[in-house]
């Protein structure tokens, strides 16, 4: 029997170690007393060094996403021990559904996203206009989260239409030290990176966003579809209080435009961390 | 130096000893039942959303098509693990059978029928059908497939299912603990650690979670209200208590849950939490599937005796809460069942 021959090898030695907190009567405590009635009490040695293996892998897997994901910084930089082990348990990671930054509402409550849509038809009848999720429409409530979370998947997925800016090389006549040389090389990688990031980012964008078109059209009978996103702005207990504005009012709904107005850096939320109770 | 040497191998034995008796010591099945029951139950719920609206989420012309799906789960290396086979059925027949033929699976988890296989294949489905709906998906899904995963691996249905009942019929209806039980009741504990750590931690990075007031802009949040809960702006110091308390709770969450003392704290916080998340922020299912992924820290022997309404007849001389006396599942049998059962019968107990 595998368990008579490993239950007296290994716990006397913690027993009779002076630096154990663990007490004496452990000797004849009642998981002893019930091991040999326990079937399976004790695995064989082979069985438990194998587990234990496939546990750590496990537990790894499910640890480092989170821990990648929590390495990530504002302006893009991340760790690079948390994203190399994440590479290689990528396919585990993946295929278990386990990629995810649990960023529950955090860093912060932010905004909600929503989509507007305008249906055309052919034929002259007037063009159909809606929202999604709409609460009113889609019941019971987990219907309507699953609306609620393709428009915030669609936000999060959005990439600008332009894609990142080059560095700017040095002037011709400029005399290059060695460490500035070295800067630009780093540059021009790192725009490489970005650039191939951008165009995946923006392909799996439009893809989304046609994806939807076609549903609508498909749904209406349509000819024509525009889809908007919109930003519901959240109000500050100021607004409430003092201002008595009240959460569905028109002035906190905000279209976001496709192209960005500005040429400056794209806001935090954007793209990088996860809107309030979406998550990955 | 031999000194040294001692210690330090000393020192390795009784870790390798204290992870045998983590992992590998035996559990009884009620806490996995009971979760298998009301995991099963909300995978079967959520099976059931999506087998409604089929042609919405699922079919040719769904949201977010199977192309579209198959493009998020690609990585820019063009590598891509997330498999699902509904990337390739479109067939509004074929998709209408495979969604049935969830809904039986779950069914069948529901009712602990065949549960080792449909446990296994609850499983595949879950993951499947989380990978072809990237874009609808959100935290209930990511808890839905911890627990399916973490049924797959246990001996669920080893009691409070039609196999049990069965079993019983043939006069083979003991509840022995295993193993199996135990490790999957251990992974779902990590992660449900790891999950709260990370909350914690992302929280901890915002500033709205320190200076009070992120939990009024999670209730005053439009789109997940189920009341409007606005008035109270006028209680900011409530709002800042919640607010302080949730980070520290997820946080500190890792640490807490494990100790006699401070568990039931830790879980009386999550089902406060949750419960407040299902009623307040429009997120019932999510809620409830974490306030569930929360049960694998109780005692099997405490759901037994509250399954059994042990402690209203008085057949458990012993509070309920007493059971958490430590972290051993097999000497929480004896904490329970000494009063009234000789040692040899004490796992058969809970089978009555």
């Amino acid at each position: 029997m595998p368990d008579q021959k490993i239950l007296p090898t290994v716990v006397p030695l913690v027993d009779e170690d002076p630096m154990t907190t663990r007490p004496p009567s452990i000797a004849s405590s009642p998981e002893r007393k019930l091991a040999p009635n326990s079937p399976n009490f004790t695995l064989p040695l082979g069985w438990r060094i194998g587990l234990s293996a496939l546990l750590l892998f496990h537990l790894l897997a499910v640890f480092l996403p989170p821990f990648q994901f929590a390495c990530r910084v504002g302006n893009g930089s991340s760790s690079p021990v948390a994203d190399g082990l994440v590479s290689w348990f990528r396919p585990y990671i993946a295929a278990m559904y386990l990629d995810h930054g649990y960023f529950f509402f955090a860093p912060n409550p932010g905004p909600t996203h929503l989509v507007d849509y305008k249906v055309e038809f052919a034929d002259g009848r007037p063009p159909v206009t809606g929202r999604f999720p709409n609460l009113a429409e889609h019941t019971p409530r987990l219907k309507y989260h699953r609306h609620f979370m393709i428009s915030e998947a669609l936000n999060n997925q959005y990439e600008p239409p332009t894609p990142p800016p080059e560095p700017s090389p040095p002037a011709l006549n400029a005399q290059q030290t060695d460490r500035e040389r070295k800067i630009q090389v780093q540059r021009k990688e790192a725009h490489q990176i970005a650039l191939t990031e951008w165009t995946h980012r923006r392909k799996q964008y439009e893809a989304m966003k046609s994806s939807i078109e076609e549903h609508l059209l498909k749904t209406y009978g349509g000819s024509k579809v525009t889809i908007t996103r919109v930003e519901h702005r959240l109000l500050s207990p100021f607004d409430v209080s003092d201002l008595g504005m009240r959460p569905g009012d028109a002035e906190t709904y905000v279209n976001l435009p496709e192209t960005p107005v500005t040429t400056g850096p794209l806001p935090r939320n954007l793209g990088n961390e996860p809107a309030a109770g979406a998550n990955r | 130096m031999n000194a040294l040497v001692a210690a330090v191998l000393n020192w390795f034995v009784g870790v390798w000893t204290a992870w045998n008796r983590f992992w590998f010591q035996p559990a009884l099945p009620h806490t996995m039942a009971v979760l298998r029951i009301f995991g099963g139950g909300m995978l079967l719920y959520t099976q059931l959303i999506w087998t409604i609206n089929q042609g919405m989420f699922l079919g040719r012309d769904s949201w977010l098509n199977a192309q579209t799906a198959l493009l998020l789960n690609t990585s820019s290396d063009g590598q891509r693990y997330a498999w699902s086979y509904l990337y390739y059925v479109d067939s509004p027949w074929l998709l209408s059978l495979l969604n049935v033929g969830a809904l039986i699976a779950f069914g069948m988890l529901v009712a602990g029928w065949h549960t080792r296989i449909v446990s296994i294949l609850s499983m595949i489905i879950t993951l499947a059908y989380c990978h072809r709906l990237t874009g609808a998906l959100y935290g209930l899904d990511q808890i839905n497939a911890v627990i399916a995963t973490y049924l797959a691996v246990a001996n669920c249905g080893g009691v409070y299912s039609v196999d049990h009942w069965l079993a019983k019929r043939r006069g083979l209806g003991e509840i022995f603990p295993t193993v199996d039980t135990n490790i999957a009741t251990r992974l779902l504990q990590l992660h449900m650690c790891v999950i709260y750590l990370f909350g914690g931690i992302g929280k901890a990075r915002g500033e709205l979670w320190w200076d009070g007031s992120a939990c009024w802009f999670a209730l005053a949040c439009k789109e997940y209200q189920n009341f409007d809960l606005t008035w109270l702006v006028r209680y900011p110091w409530f709002l800042a208590t919640l607010t302080h308390i949730t980070v520290f709770w997820e946080m500190f969450y890792c640490f807490f849950v494990w100790p006699k003392l401070t568990r039931p704290i830790c879980l009386g916080l999550a089902a406060a939490v949750h419960l407040g998340i299902a009623l307040f922020l429009g997120m019932p299912t999510f809620g409830l599937m974490m306030l569930f992924g929360n049960l694998a820290f109780v005692y099997p022997e405490t759901v037994a005796a509250v399954v059994g309404l042990k402690w209203l007849r008085g057949e458990v001389k012993e509070p309920v809460v007493a059971t958490l006396v430590n972290d051993s599942p097999v000497r929480k049998a004896k904490s329970v069942s000494e009063t009234t059962i000789e040692p040899q019968e004490r796992m058969r107990i809970v089978a009555r």
